[in-house]
């Protein structure tokens, strides 16, 4: 095996440019979500951010999850309103070679051209020709990931796209690098992962050995636009691929079924103009939509970041929504169900990125419960620690802590634990991991 | 009334214009400044044409090209650095480029295209007998990799990357100019920058029209900011003969100056302001006549009544900074006191005085006769509600004229003063058959 190199494995380099103008629809504010165009707008210059952001953390200042909420935009916004990809990736360089000079990183392309009606200013396959560029600045260190959505890709045409895309390669000293390391998914932006439509693609990435990454948290982006209900059929068979002769898949859409009849009857799946779709769209992410992928691709290699959020691991965490939808619909954590599939499927990872950030908190299980992730064996009896992967997701936890302050967090609490064969937790999740989990 | 007269109101009442025109101009170019007009339509403008919806916005990448980057400027804003001196932490701001050459556009453009579809090489995995990517010892992908690009020539390295876009009317387009070059890189560049100069002098049209409601909201402005009341101009043009006669030989003065000049100078607010500035000063020494103007009489005096290189040489760096501004403002503000025009605030005159108690006894008087004076007079008691219309009248004519722009007025002036020389001409002939 070659030399792993320190990666960070997620972490984001898109602009303002590259998002819908209702973008800000993602906030769970009603007011702001029905202004959300003019409040970009306003944020697009330095002095209406100053007093945007003051407002904001005024208003979230009785409420910590609130507040917590309104840094991580904040932080988000304040990068990404810098010029170019380009800038925000060079940002997370300059910290990330401190830490190792040959360090590699690993961006996360989203296609937020279907997030809402209108596509952003700057489309998804402008968004794309920009990181080829940068990756042709900094070959060695920068590795994208192509973004997927089965209403962009689909079927053999889509196949066409994505097989031109990911056999596009530079070559640097004499050694072939592949434009795009991976795919990742967004599903919160509007699709189930398991969409007949992509089916494709996955077999194809299985193939081709090409790993596949994907958001796991409750909150974060999500489907903006105003027609909910067309994306979430109650009849599944409309978008689940075709039934095998499988036990567990049947169960799986069994259960996913029972889950969307449960939301409509609840009224949480219900088409609204200013995208309040906050509930419906924890549907679409849900760790048990990728059952039926695991099923049909048990080579592909699917990470599932965030370990699910904090709120998924922490019960505690949760604001009353989440406590609700618990109850209700979805009462096992998130977290609690990627153990049991990371246990079951042995090409599932998870990555500690942005969840990373509470490892430092006393009062949070984060910590606690990570490491009890990664001391949990599968089926084959190999502890899960050797499929955890080391990420920040930069740039969205500026607010929360510092890129240099999360690497020197991270470093410091896992650099102390190993597995039983006496592999050192940094080491394998900055390292071994992320060379087993992208082939190189 | 004579011919020659309302000629001569005419033409005094456009040098008036004329001159605030050019103050309402400073104005408009200072807030275009302020807020980069220029370098916002600039780039709505590229947007539009190179948003390719069917491929790639070009246009976003065109902005954060190496080129063009280099000629975009960083800058502070004043209200940032008070804000430093607080110890804040401040950002300087962006500001485009207010102008791209179209040659620059057009290299710019070929490299965009030839970058994205061009640069590329293909590589194919292998793959092993159970039809997954084989690995070396490793662990690492094995690749094939395809046709590595050719050295074939600029155009047809386009013409390739071309013909990988989507169908769309913008590879529709480059597709033509492909054709026309007939394989001459020279003849493509020169071909993409004619369609830019084309587009771009449309844009300039837009930029006018946009314009037009800012000028007249500025025209309303600089009409009630100085007091400048149309109706009450003509009035007093048409009975102060010496004004009209000084305002009259300005004209002419201009007119000769700017019958010397090249069109790009004459549409120079800094040559505008000179243009008055050396007529002033040959009518009459004046306080605002600087240096340089002096310069530029001489040579008026020596037989050269075109101060066209000294000109050039002022207007070259005139039109650029705020500092600049303000010392046009002043020499506009300074014309106008020296040529004596009756415009400004005054508790004695009209509208302060209708409401001033230092003029009650006007209100008590009774005025006769049709003088100046007289007229003044009537005007300032202000108990005649006409006077009111008039007044308002006055101020809604001169902010509309003055929202043409001076380019307008100095145009209309040459016009005006090359009728009036013809009509004079007529009178001259039949005076010295007379004699």
């Amino acid at each position: 095996m070659s030399t792993a190199k320190f990666t960070n494995v997620h972490l984001h380099v898109f602009t303002a440019t590259c998002v819908p103008k209702n973008f800000l629809r993602i906030l769970p504010k009603k007011t702001i979500r029905k202004i959300a165009p003019y409040v970009l707008n306003l944020l697009s210059t330095w002095a209406g951010r100053k007093i945007i952001f003051g407002l904001a953390k005024l208003g979230a200042s009785k409420d910590p999850i609130q507040r917590k909420s309104v840094d991580k935009y904040i932080s988000f916004l304040n990068i990404g309103f810098r010029k170019t990809q380009q800038e925000v990736f060079e940002l997370d360089y300059a910290v990330t070679r401190a830490e190792d000079a040959e360090a590699r990183m690993v961006a996360l392309t989203i296609n937020m051209d279907y997030m809402d009606e209108e596509a952003p200013p700057m489309n998804y396959r402008t968004q794309i020709a920009d990181v080829k560029n940068i990756k042709r600045y900094y070959p060695t260190a920068f590795y994208p990931m192509y973004g997927i959505d089965p209403r962009h890709l689909s079927g053999e045409n889509g196949l066409a796209i994505l097989k031109k895309e990911m056999e596009s390669i530079l070559v640097h000293n004499d050694e072939v690098l592949p434009y795009f390391c991976g795919l990742k998914l967004y599903p919160a932006l509007g699709y189930f992962p398991f969409d007949q439509r992509l089916q494709l693609i996955y077999a194809y990435a299985e193939k081709n050995r090409i790993p596949l990454m994907s958001h796991c948290t409750r909150v974060g982006s999500q489907y903006i636009g105003a027609t909910i209900e067309s994306l979430i059929p109650e009849d599944l068979s409309l978008v689940y691929p075709s039934p095998l002769a499988d036990a567990t898949d049947a169960a799986t859409k069994l259960k996913l079924e029972g889950r969307i009849k449960k939301y409509y009857e609840m009224g949480w799946i219900k088409n609204s103009k200013i995208g309040d779709n906050d509930y419906a769209c924890d549907l679409f992410g849900h760790p048990q939509n990728y059952i039926p992928i695991l099923i049909r691709f048990p080579k592909l290699k699917i990470c599932l970041a965030h370990m699910g959020g904090s709120t998924e691991i922490d019960a505690q965490d949760s604001d009353a929504s989440v406590r609700e939808i618990r109850l209700v619909a979805d009462p096992q954590l998130w977290f609690d169900r990627l153990v049991d599939m990371m246990v079951q499927y042995e090409q599932l990872y998870t990555d500690i990125s942005y969840t990373l950030s509470a490892f430092g908190e006393e009062k949070s299980s984060v910590l606690k419960r990570t490491l009890a992730l990664m001391r949990t064996k599968d089926k084959n009896g190999k502890e899960l620690a050797y499929r955890v992967l080391f990420g920040t997701d930069f740039f969205m936890t500026e607010q929360e802590m510092r890129e240099a302050e999360l690497i020197a967090l991270a470093k410091s609490k896992l650099s102390k634990e190993t597995t039983l064969e006496g592999d050192n937790y940094w080491v394998l999740l900055t390292k071994s991991n992320v060379r087993d989990y992208l082939g190189m | 009334m004579k011919i020659n007269s309302i000629l001569d109101i005419c033409l005094s009442l456009i040098v008036v214009y004329a001159l605030f025109s050019i103050l309402v101009s400073i104005l408009n170019e200072c807030l275009s400044q302020f807020y980069d007009r220029r370098s916002k339509l600039l780039r709505e403008a590229i947007n539009r044409i190179m948003d390719d919806k069917l491929n790639i916005n070009y246009a976003a990448l065109f902005f954060n090209h190496f080129s063009i980057q280099t000629i975009t400027r960083y800058r502070y804003s004043a209200g940032s650095q008070v804000l430093a001196l607080f110890g804040a932490k401040v950002h300087p701001k962006e500001k485009g480029p207010q102008y791209i050459s179209s040659q620059t556009f057009a290299v710019v453009l070929i490299d965009l295209i030839i970058q994205q579809q061009g640069h590329q090489k293909i590589g194919i995995v292998e793959m092993d007998a159970q039809g997954f990517a084989k690995l070396d010892a490793s662990g690492k992908k094995i690749y094939t990799l395809g046709t590595a690009e050719g050295s074939e020539g600029l155009v047809a390295h386009f013409a390739k990357s071309v013909a990988a876009l989507q169908p769309s009317p913008f590879s529709d387009l480059l597709a033509s100019f492909i054709s026309r070059a007939k394989n001459d890189p020279e003849k493509l560049k020169n071909l993409i920058a004619d369609w830019f100069d084309t587009y771009m002098n449309q844009v300039s049209g837009w930029y006018k029209q946009k314009q037009r409601a800012k000028l007249l909201l500025l025209g309303f402005i600089v009409a009630i900011g100085l007091n400048i009341d149309s109706v009450y101009l003509i009035k007093v043009i048409s009975m102060d003969d010496a004004l009209r006669e000084n305002l009259v030989a300005t004209a002419v003065q201009i007119e000769k100056d700017t019958r010397a000049t090249n069109d790009s100078i004459r549409q120079s607010t800094a040559a505008q302001i000179r243009f008055f500035q050396i007529a002033d000063s040959i009518l009459g020494s004046s306080a605002t006549v600087s240096k340089d103007v002096f310069q530029a009489k001489g040579r008026a005096d020596s037989g050269l009544p075109e101060p066209m290189k000294h000109l050039e040489k002022i207007v070259v760096h005139a039109d650029s900074s705020f500092k600049k501004y303000r010392s046009q403002i002043e020499e506009v503000l300074g014309i106008a006191a020296d040529l004596s025009l009756p415009v400004g605030w005054s508790p004695t005159t009209a509208p302060l005085s209708w409401t001033s108690d230092t003029t009650v006894h006007l209100k008590q008087k009774r005025f006769n006769g049709s003088g100046r004076l007289a007229y003044e007079q009537r005007r300032n008691k202000g108990q005649d509600p006409w006077v009111y219309l008039y007044y308002f009248l006055g101020i809604v004519i001169t902010a509309v004229s003055l929202s043409f722009g001076a380019p307008f007025w100095f145009d209309l002036l040459t016009k005006f003063v090359n009728i009036r020389h013809a009509a004079s001409k007529p009178l001259e002939v039949k005076q010295t058959k007379t004699n």
